[in-house]
């Protein structure tokens, strides 16, 4: 046989054992993603098993740590369809605010007018949405479409952990974690917008990290919060309606300290709540400013278009995902009345985030009355959080060693208010 | 049984009814609920007209689509459409929703090219026939055989020749140019002032 020979030979057997492979595993991008996260979650659970004799790692944790990849799997299964079916999912002007970000990729600037009705009006809307995608466009040399997939598979992963991280963060232990990234997948007002790529996503995406940047950094919360100030108006009053909710607690908290306590306590917290929102909202200000000439919000149509006599019942709130929103209110309720499951800080600001969002769903009573459905989610996103406190609370009900956690005692020996 | 061994049942008894609940209930609600809101609406053959568009038509050309089909024309071709987007925030955007729905659904071509004409719209775009139009009023199908009265899409009348120039046509989904649009009178074109920003709410009606 000549050496050419054996190479052709190795050629043909190596096709046809690559087609078998691919024949057998089905190796489309997403199956292979799928069957990754499922190869992943039994590796990690036999190194937990084989593992489990270890003094310094808890077995509740390492198998908490396990499961992350099925949650994975959970979060790529919701947005399966959307991301690869021969165009993204068109309701909700999704392709219209591709289009923007198209306009950046071909100009490398933002357009002046807006691209429908014949460009008679000034495009206002707050740009960092249509930014990131145009420029994440242009480094990876893609189509807006393609860009856009790419974004939506990221995200997609990205999105429950960092509901792993803010549940981990608020209890102090991966299980805490796994069930608030668990309920994230069961909230269905929150997965219609986490499905598709528009402003409403990435909005969502950084109020939970506003909340985990609470629990550790004053900075890197504002910036968070500054990032949703540029990317949706929604998420921006979601977010100062949540700091001012919680910066109202606080007060609260502060005057009983005060005036029944008698027991000097810091206002720090309150403090940076209020300044937050101020840098939170004030950039919107003055983008409004600069696109509509006045500072005064009521020439925007949101504000002229009342929606008269209208205000979400309870079927409402039930019907847009009663799982969650049972849950949710049971969570909210343990975290105010429970102070030994949650980080003392990231409590506060949870409840904050409750009573904020649950109020900008009635803003018909602070006489604004304008889109109180779009804001179900932002609730929805809150009560996502506490309904994994519940399932959290649950697991710790009977346990003996429930207390305050590493951070709260820390907390309390740094003279921060305990609640 | 120790007591440390039932407390660890009932722990696990009770987060196994959650975990039931999450994952059978309430990530189902979740998964079916959203369903409705990830379908492409616009069919593959508009797609193909799409990037027919951006290869073909000066950028920011104005187009009459859907607001679906016009969106993805946005993204995908940049060209500009009569509707979509943020109707709440534009001047008589409901007209707009109006004279887009009409050029569709009328059956006289004169009409439909004074529509076409009044908003500067270069170009007509008529999806397959087994995908409605929405202008912002509703669905609308396409004409059977087209009846005087009927509002439905009649892509018939753009055939005529005085008005409308076919200049693409595959798989259904067909684009006119309407004739005698004076492109450069679009307010977008460079050296043109803006508009004055400003926000008057239409007149409302069962807008999506």
């Amino acid at each position: 046989m000549r050496p050419a020979d054996i190479f052709d030979h190795l050629r043909v057997n190596f096709g046809s054992l690559k087609g078998t492979l691919e024949q057998f595993f089905d190796m489309t991008a997403e199956s292979l993603l799928v069957e990754a996260l499922l190869i992943a979650t039994i590796l990690l659970l036999l190194r937990t098993l084989l593992n489990s004799d270890r003094k310094d790692v808890s077995l509740e944790d390492a198998i908490a740590r396990s499961l992350i990849p099925l949650i994975l799997l959970g979060s790529i299964w919701m947005n399966y369809q959307g991301v690869t079916q021969f165009i993204l999912p068109n309701y909700g002007n999704t392709m219209y605010q591709l289009a923007f970000s198209r306009f950046i990729m071909e100009h490398g600037e933002r357009v002046p007018l807006a691209l429908e009705y014949g460009g008679l009006s000034r495009n206002y809307y707050v740009p960092g949405f249509r930014v990131l995608i145009g420029v994440m466009g242009i480094v990876l040399s893609q189509d807006i479409v393609p860009t856009a997939q790419i974004f939506m598979i990221l995200f997609s992963l990205i999105f429950p952990l960092v509901f792993y991280s803010v549940g981990k963060r608020l209890t102090g232990r991966p299980a805490g974690g796994l069930a608030v990234a668990l309920m994230f997948l069961t909230a269905p007002e929150l997965q219609i917008y986490v499905v598709r790529p528009l402003p409403q996503m990435l909005g969502l995406f950084f109020i939970p990290l506003i909340i985990y940047a609470f629990t550790l950094s004053y900075p890197l919360m504002a910036l968070f919060g500054f990032m949703v100030g540029m990317i949706h108006p929604q998420s921006m009053a979601s977010v100062c309606f949540t700091l001012g909710m919680a910066a109202l607690l606080y007060g609260v908290v502060i005057m009983r300290s005060i005036l029944f306590l008698r027991r000097p306590v810091s206002g720090r917290e309150l403090f940076m709540l209020i300044g937050i929102a101020l840098l939170v909202g004030g950039p919107y200000l003055l983008w409004h400013r600069l696109q509509a000439g006045t500072f005064s919000l009521d020439v925007l149509a949101p504000a002229k278009f009342k929606e008269f006599g209208k205000s979400l019942g309870i079927s409402d709130y039930l019907g847009t995902g009663e799982f969650v929103f049972a849950f949710g209110i049971v969570g909210a309720y343990l975290l105010a009345l429970d102070t030994r499951y949650a980080h003392p800080r990231g409590r506060m600001l949870v409840l904050g985030w409750v009573l904020g969002t649950f109020l900008l769903t009635k803003n018909e009573v602070l006489g604004v009355g304008s889109h109180t459905e779009r804001f179900l989610a932002f609730l929805q996103e809150a009560l996502a959080v506490t309904s994994g406190l519940v399932a959290y609370y649950l697991w710790r009900l009977l346990d003996d060693d429930v207390g305050p956690g590493p951070t709260e005692k820390g907390l309390k020996g740094i003279g921060r208010p305990s609640f | 049984m120790q007591g440390r061994e039932v407390r660890l049942a009932i722990k696990v008894l009770l987060v196994t009814i959650v975990l039931y609940l999450a994952v059978f209930y309430g990530m189902r609600d979740a998964y079916n609920k959203s369903r409705p809101w990830l379908g492409a609406v616009v069919k593959p053959a508009e797609i193909d007209a799409a990037r027919w568009m951006g290869e073909h038509l000066p950028e920011n050309t104005i187009v009459n689509g859907d607001i679906f089909g016009g969106e993805m024309y946005m993204a995908v071709a940049g060209v500009r459409n009569g509707v979509g987007g943020d109707w709440f925030l534009v001047n008589e955007s409901d007209k707009w929703m109006w004279d887009c729905q009409h050029i569709f659904t009328t059956h006289d071509a004169k009409n439909a090219w004074e529509l076409a004409k009044k908003r500067q719209m270069a170009y007509i775009v008529v999806p397959p026939n087994d995908r409605a139009i929405h202008c912002g009023f509703g669905w609308k199908s396409h004409c059977p055989p087209a009846k005087e009265g009927e509002e439905c899409v009649d892509r018939k009348k753009f055939s005529d020749p005085q008005f409308f120039q076919r200049v693409y046509a595959r798989d259904e989904v067909e684009i006119f140019r309407v004739i005698g649009v004076d492109e450069d009178a679009w307010p977008f074109k460079e050296g043109r002032d803006l508009v004055p920003w400003f926000i008057v709410p239409g007149e409302g009606g069962d807008q999506i």
